[in-house]
């Protein structure tokens, strides 16, 4: 990770090379405890991005940041697709079915897509995140699971 | 001349291009068939747009490049802005210069000016003035924002300056001046004290050949899963009068939402039922127009998918040219996508059953210098059953962006776990091939173990070896 974002200032701060930003739609859901949702990748950049998604459990602290940790056994995810090719200026959708057997569940999909190289030839890699908070009730899911872990910071 | 220039332009500038943008059309509703080739390099735009509008041969051609700061085109441009309820357009020839700041929005052109066709497959102009324009806008801290358009375009003359003002919980925006060639004047007031509730009121008055006002006053509340809406709008030209008011309710739970409108204008009323349904990537929609006693059923709807998207859509407008009052219009939209060539097609159908159809195909090809690019189409096809593998280094560590296709073409990626995986809906095993020149990682690859196929339910291991470090 630290090599990545070290990469990545390198790429924004001296190179100069372009990179489209690319986006992902929503960017936080909230579910109750079966969750079936789909999350939208837009590739605004001219040339085909080749994208890999995977989720990860995640825990706040008290400022709101979050560590990443491989899957729950209480998380029973099922992605529709762990890949896919998209064309420049296109959109890819992904869905999946999540349970939480002990909710709540604070879950992360990652999508991972290389953005470019430098002059180089450091390979520009970015992710990007669609957060699903589960919870018995899916109304204010989100506010409750931050408030457990005693985060006071909006 | 021109004409020859712009031929030599067409047929000579994709060849050292990054990426090629390629669009072809028609469209009854903007009048025109025509097609556009765009290349896209590291430091600059061209365009070139070549058709037929209106029964004429028009073409475009431009070019658009940063220079000290400054975004500047060359050739064809669409000169066009719009600020507190009112705007402008004019297609112009010539030189266009841009330059924004986070408080400053300043933009020059000069050159001549026509009738322009604006369409997603095509944009070109007929010049006909010589024209210049000026657009100014500046925003202040404390919520001012100014706004200056001055353009002669042939005998047409527009002097035109906005003034907003945000402070919440409103937002005030009025402009006035000489738009070619006519006086008008509108003003806006918004008032919303809660995210959930707003108000807003608005007056325009156009001078043209007889004098067009138009005025509304509209509410919207939104009450935990209920939503309540109501307008008053009446609009006046050629002493003719048209009024009209609508107000509605809508109810959602879960992903059902149930909504009711009434529109009144001349003494008719329309009362109109929405039952809508979202499913994952459906969308169903159930509607029930109510006209002076006589009762009508539709249905619309669409899918929206990864290689696909179809919708049917209802909508009521409000047409104050004419007496029309409210009318309801029809549209089906039809998106394709197959590798990086999207085709659209949409149809419009006026309340006389007149319809109007555009249809474009865009696609974009890679060039030599935009360095290698994912080629091959990867989306997986869904099912029951699941081929998942690992792909790992001869140190046995994961490599991310290893390309993989699966038999029946499917392509994946692995991860940075090296996972990958793909659903097949059938309990057979399938070929697999690694795809070297597809990787989406640094570095040259070579294989040193790959099973011929992989089977539903079993883990596959692919061993690569590093030809050359990154």
């Amino acid at each position: 990770m630290k090599r990545l974002l070290s990469l990545l200032l390198l790429q924004f701060s001296f190179l100069g090379l372009v990179v489209s930003a690319q986006t992902v739609s929503p960017i936080i859901v909230e579910c109750g405890k079966k969750c079936r949702g789909e999350f939208s990748i837009t590739n605004n950049g001219l040339t085909a991005l080749a994208v890999t998604v995977e989720a990860r459990s995640f825990s706040l602290d008290t400022l709101g940041h979050a560590t990443n940790r491989p899957l729950d056994p209480s998380v029973e995810l099922k992605l529709e697709e762990g890949s896919a090719r998209i064309s420049p200026k296109g959109t890819h959708i992904f869905g999946y079915q999540l349970k939480c057997s002990a909710p709540p569940c604070s879950v992360t999909i990652l999508s991972s897509m290389v953005a470019g190289h430098t002059a180089e030839g450091i390979l520009v890699r970015v992710q990007v995140a669609h957060t699903i908070y589960v919870c018995e009730k899916q109304k204010n899911c989100r506010k409750t699971v931050r408030a457990a872990a005693g985060v006071t910071v909006d | 001349m021109l004409r020859a220039c712009l031929c030599v332009l067409l047929l000579g500038f994709p060849v050292g291009a990054q990426v090629l943008q390629l669009s072809g059309g028609r469209s009854t509703l903007l009048g025109g068939t025509g097609g556009e080739i765009t290349a896209f390099f590291p430091e600059s735009t061209l365009s070139a747009s070549a058709g037929f509008a209106d029964g004429h041969f028009v073409f475009g051609a431009s070019d658009t490049f940063q220079f000290n700061g400054l975004e500047v085109t060359s050739g064809d441009r669409n000169f066009g802005y719009s600020f507190d309820g009112a705007g402008l357009g004019v297609s112009t020839r010539g030189l266009f210069v841009q330059r924004n700041t986070r408080h400053t929005s300043l933009a020059v052109f000069a050159g001549s000016t026509g009738i322009g066709y604006a369409t997603p497959f095509m944009v070109t102009a007929r010049v006909q003035h010589i024209g210049v324009g000026l657009f100014l806008q500046r925003q202040f801290d404390n919520g001012l924002v100014l706004s200056s358009l001055a353009v002669i375009d042939g005998g047409k003359h527009t002097a035109v300056q906005g003034l907003s003002y945000r402070s919440h919980p409103f937002h005030l925006a009025g402009s006035g001046g000489l738009l070619q060639n006519q006086k008008y004047f509108t003003g806006e007031a918004d008032y919303q004290p809660l995210r959930s509730l707003s108000f807003s009121a608005t007056h325009n008055d156009f001078f043209l050949a007889d004098h067009l006002n138009t005025n509304s006053l509209s509410g919207f509340a939104g009450l935990g899963h209920i939503t309540l809406q109501a307008s008053f709008l009446d609009g006046q030209y050629k002493l003719l009068k048209t009024t009209g008011a609508s107000a509605g309710a809508g109810l959602r739970i879960g992903s059902v939402t149930v909504r009711s409108n009434f529109y009144e204008s001349n003494h008719r009323v329309l009362l109109v039922h929405v039952l809508q349904e979202q499913f994952h990537r459906w969308a169903v929609s159930g509607i029930v127009n109510q006209l002076q006693g006589q009762t009508s059923y539709a249905l619309g709807g669409g899918y929206h998918g990864n290689k696909v998207s179809v919708s049917l859509d209802h909508s009521v407008l409000f047409f104050p040219v004419g007496g029309k009052g409210f009318q309801q219009t029809t549209t089906v939209q039809v998106s394709l996508r197959i590798h990086d060539t999207a085709l659209n097609l949409q149809t419009n159908v006026d309340p006389m059953m007149h319809a109007q159809y555009t249809t474009y195909a865009s696609s974009y090809l890679q060039g030599p210098l935009a360095g290698p690019a994912t080629t091959s189409q990867s989306h997986s096809t869904g099912g029951r059953f699941v081929i998942a593998g690992v792909v790992v280094d001869e140190h046995h560590q994961p490599v991310e962006g290893a390309a993989i296709r699966l038999g029946g073409g499917t392509v994946v990626y692995s991860n940075s776990e090296g996972k990958f995986f793909a659903r097949v809906k059938r309990d057979k095993p399938a070929g697999l091939v690694v795809l070297l020149q597809e990787f989406a990682t640094s570095g040259r690859w070579a294989v040193k173990t790959c099973p011929v196929d992989a089977v539903p339910g079993a883990e596959v291991l692919i061993e690569l070896r590093r030809k050359i470090a990154p």
